[in-house]
């Protein structure tokens, strides 16, 4: 039989390795928060730059000199459309015609047409260059819209995560608990034994106190391989 | 046996937000792509096809002025005269405005159908953004973009040359009363010249000069 002494010490030491659970339980824990917290952030940083990368394209084409090209090219454009329909013969001069009819085809009404079409495209290109911006800033929001949009279904799962990592260890954390508990009734039932008047421990006493060294040791092999499961294996005691 | 309790609730939700996210990535591609077809060739063809509605009737339209202003020039026996010659190019000129509005009401209408395609587009992407199953909307985009190749009906191009008619066909009556030779037979309150001389060679669509004061 043990003494009471040793069986307070028993106890003291299971509750003690119990207590170390639970705390390498709360640590675990808060480590997998932060690595849930971390991981979200890192997304959302993500979702950030490709905002940034889609806001700047749109600065940049809302420059004064890429506004001048647009409108450049809408002029162009105009000119080119102007001068294909003018082309394009809607009556037919014949020989026989009155002379009214040949200024139709007359160089002084196509001089002045032409000048008419040169003065009238460039307000075409002012016309071509808002509605090609219209379409870039609509397609820049949309993307922009469809980032956040992203970026809120991705942080939609962080408290599912955060919660689930505040339980990932609760095993751990109630073996600890289970082991404190039991180790502090051992303690308890050690200090209510009446003393001997033997002072040295028995043997048996000494094998529960090496027993109880080996708990608390499995206790932090417990932690260690609930932090690193791969590497690590159960030998040794 | 594990220690840690199970995660599975969060490793399923966290399975489903990258699934959603990769159909509606995966949506707005299909949307891209269905959009895609709308290029400059597209408007292009579209410019083109209102200039092909148009023209033909501004040439008709032309004809008929030509007509009309022939009748009255020959009419007061001026032909062949410098009048005749710049009222020619005024008509030349006033073609040539008009093509011009043709040409700009193509451009137009390319430019309107831009912006509603880019809306549309972007109306579908911003659905599917949000859309429990965002594959349905990238199939709703078929019909969407579908809609838009199919042809389109123009605006009657109208009366272009009316305002041209109202100021000079207007001045060639005018001159008529002012014409010397002319005023022995004309009275400035009741003056209608007999269709008869017109008749010949261009036909009888057009109503006879009158003038009631």
């Amino acid at each position: 039989m043990c003494t009471g002494a040793e069986l307070a010490i028993a106890g003291l030491l299971a509750s003690g390795a119990g207590t170390g659970l639970q705390m390498n339980a709360a640590s675990q824990e808060r480590q997998a928060m932060n690595d849930a917290v971390a991981q979200q952030l890192a997304q959302q940083q993500q979702f950030q730059q490709k905002g940034q990368a889609e806001l700047q394209q749109s600065l940049a084409q809302n420059t004064p000199q890429a506004v001048k090209q647009q409108q450049a090219a809408g002029t162009t454009a105009a000119q080119q459309e102007y001068s294909k329909v003018n082309a394009i013969p809607l009556t037919v001069s014949s020989g026989a015609a009155p002379s009214f009819r040949d200024a139709i085809v007359g160089d002084t009404a196509g001089a002045r047409t032409s000048l008419m079409n040169k003065e009238a495209a460039p307000l075409q290109g002012y016309s071509d260059q808002q509605v090609q911006q219209w379409i870039n800033n609509l397609q820049s929001n949309t993307a922009l819209r469809q980032n956040a949009a992203l970026s809120q279904l991705a942080a939609s799962t962080l408290p599912i995560q955060l919660q689930a990592a505040q339980n990932s260890q609760s095993g751990m954390a109630g073996l600890g608990s289970l082991l404190s508990s039991a180790g502090g009734l051992v303690g308890l039932y050690g200090t209510t034994l009446p003393k001997t008047a033997a002072t040295a421990i028995s043997p048996w006493g000494q094998s529960i106190l090496n027993q109880a060294a080996r708990q608390q040791q499995a206790g932090n092999a417990i932690a260690n391989w609930a932090m690193n499961p791969q590497s690590y294996s159960f030998t040794g005691f | 046996m594990c220690l840690g309790s199970s995660s599975g609730g969060a490793d399923a939700a966290v399975a489903q937000q990258k699934a959603q996210q990769a159909a509606i990535q995966a949506a707005t591609n299909q949307i891209n792509k269905t959009f895609s077809g709308f290029d400059n060739n597209f408007y292009n063809q579209r410019t083109q096809a209102y200039e092909n509605y148009a023209l033909p009737q501004l040439g008709q339209q032309l004809q008929q002025t030509q007509n009309q202003l022939g009748f009255k020039l020959a009419g007061q026996g001026l032909g062949r005269s410098s009048a005749a010659k710049q009222l020619g190019e005024s008509l030349a000129t006033e073609t040539g405005v008009q093509k011009q509005n043709i040409a700009n009401e193509a451009l137009a209408q390319t430019n309107q159908l831009k912006q509603n395609i880019a809306q549309q587009q972007s109306n579908l992407i911003s659905q599917a953004n949000v859309a429990n199953d965002p594959s349905s909307v990238a199939t709703q985009a078929l019909s969407t973009a579908s809609s838009f190749n199919a042809p389109s009906s123009f605006p009657a191009l109208g009366q272009a040359f009316s305002n041209w008619a109202n100021m000079y066909l207007g001045k060639v009556n005018n001159s008529i009363y002012s014409n010397p030779n002319m005023a022995s037979v004309n009275s400035p309150f009741n003056y209608s010249l007999p269709t008869s001389s017109y008749t010949g060679g261009y036909g009888s669509s057009f109503s006879p000069l009158s003038y009631s004061a």
